[in-house]
């Protein structure tokens, strides 16, 4: 049917309007189809799709009719014009009608054409036309279907390349999308995590896996399940290992498709998965640091060309930040340990500044130990102290610090936990406290021979710490030790003092059962060496108390002998103005004596010439003392002289109303004195006591032998019942001259004082609760008694 | 009868001596100080001298000092009112050294055991 120019105008302005329209590429081919099939009046009318590679041509849309969906143009009519380009009208042969009829499908096809869409570089596809009966195809018609033909290829061309540069722009997007999410973290965990959800949910993945490798080789591998096929780790990761060193020959992205003949430990079921599988190594300064594998494309497709490509985008990407990340984590890895190391040298200083501005031992062995025992020190379960002595080679337990059970220990743990209490707490907390606890007792019960050769004995011997792992059999641990310790595992280390072991300190964990680290030993060895030295000082400290306290005391008695001295000088002096007329006084009353006969008298004559020489006896003692001659000694009983000087005062005593009660300890041993000098001690107390009690009263002597500090002592106790010492005086009773009675020299405690330190011995004097003094003298044994 | 002189600043004293002495025997003579003695020495020729050490100008020593100059052989006992000079060398020239007491027990038999030791 011939349209006329203007119809065929209209018709070709009408398909090219269409063309150009919004409308999806399918509807605009069907709309074209159907204008042009009526406009012609054909019979029908069908458009097919050429595939490159095959050959082979598709159906893509038709008027109305049964079109085959394929078929070959090989060996057929229109094979060879169509190849070259050209339009081939068909219904001339059996042949071409029968070409027709099975093309279309209808029987009544008998005239028609085959025309090539396409353009000056590409085939795009075929149109297919069926004339009705009677009509032919002719010149003018092709002349109308040539452009229409071409206006075709043109809507197909552009439909094509408006395909390609979406699904490039979705890459880019997907390209983008993966690369944002790369920025949205630094955390290397979380960033895989995401990488390898947007990268499998991008490639239609079924399973998605990062791996890397690191020098301790403990990054842990992360997945990404895309599918509900629940495929088991294990099974992943062997076939990981397998790719990776697939993928590590060839340093590059890779497709491949021969995986499950290589992998017989996948389950039947599972490998679908495996059918197809895309990796890329991630890469660090040109060295493979790790994998990323796509396992199973969804819906049992194939990875295509395609996808490797954006796969390598996204893996190059990926190998940037993980490189970025990785840096990060060594950053903070090193950070952290830096944190770490900054705590513990600040704790080190603590515990150092505990230690040295500690200066008591018990206290400072103390605060050692709960250093080496509390969380923020070093944490160990139990701490305990030994001390050496160079002298006597013996290593002596001190103190243990740890709780005795496991209950106590969680007991005291939570408390700590729950009160917050934080070094400088604890430290200032426990030196309030001093442990009383078993332990204490157990490690002070330990004393061992450094000869023993034992851990104890090691430790200071070797000068250097033991790590004991299994103290059961261990030979260097003995029995004993083991024993009392009981646990299996312990340290020591020795406490070191310029270059000398003081002592060892040993430490376990015996309720949380945590291994004692090398980490642990360095930094206990060196605490050690600061607590060593601590100690050291210590120990010289208390040492030069010790001194000091001596030196005082003998400054003490220093000063006493220069007073005595001072006083022996005067008492020189005095002496001899005295001595001359009481030798007169003496020497007349004796001549006396012996002129007169046994009457009154001489009784009188008597008492003088008995005053007389005991008044030269204290002369004689008082000059002997100032010039420090040792006057004769014997061995006495202390109570024998007691009673000698006792006689001397009994009628004194009846008549001023004092009664005398004596305790006196018959077995005792004998002391080494000059029986006058010691007859001076008692006759100047009981003169005192007679004194006190000028209106009568009682005194009482005592005495007994005792044990002070290893050496046996008599001890005499003469109490009275009179005054007391006003607290005023106490300090100066036993100075020379100090007298508070109207009468006397005040030398007379001087002179006991002086007499009693002669022979090591001493006195002492001291109020009693009911009233009266004691006075109470210290005389050393010489001789135990005999019986 | 052996003849004694007894040298003491104390009169008392010499009353003592004199009379204690003279019951045992003894003829007595009196000095009141050192110089009194040697004075007394020559013509007296005493056979013994009790010599007391603290007096107001010449002191027993060098009294005892004089005397042995003059006679070596005369015995000297010192009388002392305390022990000081029993560790003055100077004191070891005498013959003997008594301190003095109430009680001239002592003096007389040191005395007697000199005089005899001479006879």
């Amino acid at each position: 049917m011939k349209l006329s120019f203007d119809k065929g105008f209209g018709l070709l302005s009408e398909i090219i309007r269409i063309s150009n329209s919004t409308l999806d590429i399918d509807t605009r081919l069907k709309n074209i189809l159907y204008i042009f099939s009526s406009a012609m009046e054909f019979k029908d009318v069908a458009l097919y799709v050429l595939d490159a590679e095959s050959d082979e041509l598709y159906l893509k849309c038709h008027k109305n009719g049964i079109f085959r969906e394929e078929f070959s143009l090989k060996g057929t009519p229109a094979a060879a014009l169509f190849l070259e380009g050209k339009s081939c009208l068909l219904g001339g042969s059996k042949e071409e009608r029968a070409f027709l009829t099975r093309i279309s499908g209808d029987d009544q096809a008998k005239k028609g054409g085959i025309f090539p869409i396409r353009d000056d570089k590409f085939y795009f596809g075929a149109l297919i036309i069926i004339t009705g009966e009677g009509m032919d195809l002719d010149e003018e018609d092709l002349k109308l279907i040539t452009p229409i033909c071409q206006e075709i290829a043109g809507t197909m061309r552009n439909a094509q390349l408006y395909s390609r540069t979406r699904e490039m722009v979705e890459d880019l997007l997907m390209i983008n999308d993966v690369w944002k999410t790369m920025s949205s973290t630094i955390k290397l965990d979380e960033l895989l995590h995401l990488i390898i959800q947007k990268i499998s949910t991008a490639l239609k993945a079924s399973y998605g896996l990062v791996r890397l490798k690191d020098e301790e080789g403990r990054k842990a591998p992360v997945f990404f399940c895309n599918t509900n096929d629940s495929l088991e780790k294990e099974t992943l990761l062997r076939a990981c290992d397998l790719v990776c060193g697939h993928v590590c020959s060839r340093f590059a992205a890779t497709i491949i498709d021969d995986l499950p003949q290589r992998l017989d430990l996948i389950p039947e079921q599972s490998r679908h998965l495996f059918k197809t599988v895309m990796a890329a190594p991630v890469m660090y300064r040109e060295k493979q640091i790790g994998c990323i594998i796509l396992f199973g494309k969804e819906e049992g497709a194939s990875f295509l060309k395609k996808d490797l490509q954006l796969f390598a985008t996204m893996a190059s990407q990926m190998s940037a930040v993980t490189n970025n990340a990785l840096l990060l984590e060594h950053m903070e890895l090193i950070n952290r340990e830096k944190e770490v190391m900054v705590r513990e040298l600040s704790n080190l200083f603590e515990l150092n500044k505990a230690v040295m501005t500690t200066i008591e031992l018990d206290r400072l062995l103390h605060i050692i130990l709960t250093a080496v025992t509390i969380g923020d020190g070093f944490g160990f379960n139990r701490a305990m102290l030994f001390l050496y002595n160079e002298k006597s080679g013996f290593i002596q337990g001190m103190m243990g610090v740890g709780p005795d059970s496991p209950e106590e220990a969680w007991r005291i743990w939570a408390e700590i936990n729950e009160k917050r209490k934080t070094l400088q707490d604890i430290l200032k907390d426990e030196q309030e406290i001093l442990p009383s606890s078993k332990l204490n007792e157990m490690v002070k019960s330990i004393r061992v021979s450094v000869r023993d050769k034992s851990i104890l004995g090691l430790t200071v011997l070797e000068k250097q710490p033991y790590n004991i792992k299994d103290a059961k059999t261990d030979a260097r641990v003995h029995m004993d030790i083991l024993e009392r310790i009981n646990c299996r595992a312990f340290a020591t280390a020795p406490l070191m003092a310029s270059g000398r072991v003081v002592g060892v300190i040993l430490v376990d964990n015996i309720y949380n059962e945590r291994p004692i680290t090398d980490d642990d030993i360095r930094l206990l060895t060196i605490f050690a060496n600061q607590a060593g030295v601590a100690i050291d000082n210590s120990i010289l400290y208390r040492n030069m108390q010790n001194a000091h306290k001596e030196l005082k005391e003998a400054q003490g008695k220093l000063l006493h002998t220069e007073k005595l001295a001072a006083l022996g000088e005067m008492s020189a002096g005095v002496a001899h103005e005295i001595r001359n007329p009481l030798v007169s006084i003496g020497g007349f009353a004796r001549r006396l004596s012996r002129k007169l006969e046994e009457q009154e008298e001489k009784k009188y004559i008597d008492i003088i010439c008995k005053e007389v020489e005991r008044l030269e006896a204290i002369l004689n003692e008082i000059l002997i003392f100032s010039r420090e001659e040792p006057a004769e000694r014997e061995t006495h009983n202390i109570n024998v002289v007691i009673d000698d000087t006792l006689q001397f005062f009994w009628n004194d005593f009846k008549k001023n109303g004092i009664d005398v009660l004596k305790e006196l300890e018959e077995h005792m041993g004998m002391v080494e004195a000059n029986y006058h000098q010691l007859k001076q001690v008692f006759i100047n107390l009981f003169s005192n006591a007679r004194h006190a009690m000028s209106h009568g009263g009682r005194l009482k002597i005592r005495s007994y032998e005792t044990d002070y500090e290893g050496t046996d002592f008599i001890m005499v106790e003469i109490s009275d019942t009179g005054g007391g010492i006003p607290y005023s005086v106490m300090t100066n009773i036993f100075n020379p001259f100090f007298t508070t009675k109207n009468e006397g020299t005040g030398l007379g405690l001087a002179i006991t004082h002086k007499i009693l330190s002669t022979y090591k011995g001493d006195v002492e004097v001291m109020n009693n609760e009911e009233g009266g003094a004691t006075f109470v003298i210290k005389i050393p044994v010489i001789k135990k008694k005999q019986d | 009868m052996k003849k004694i002189m007894v040298v003491d600043d104390e009169e008392n004293i010499r009353f003592l001596y004199k009379e204690e002495l003279m019951d045992e025997g003894y003829d007595v003579i009196l000095a009141a100080s050192g110089e009194e003695a040697i004075d007394l020495l020559g013509e007296s020729e005493p056979d013994l001298v009790t010599l007391d050490i603290k007096m107001p100008g010449m002191d027993g020593i060098e009294t005892l000092r004089k005397i042995k100059e003059i006679n070596k052989k005369i015995p000297v006992v010192l009388c002392t009112a305390y022990g000081q000079y029993k560790q003055d060398f100077s004191s070891w020239a005498s013959d003997a050294y008594v301190v003095k007491s109430a009680d001239l027990g002592e003096l007389k038999s040191i005395v007697k055991e000199i005089l005899d030791k001479n006879n």
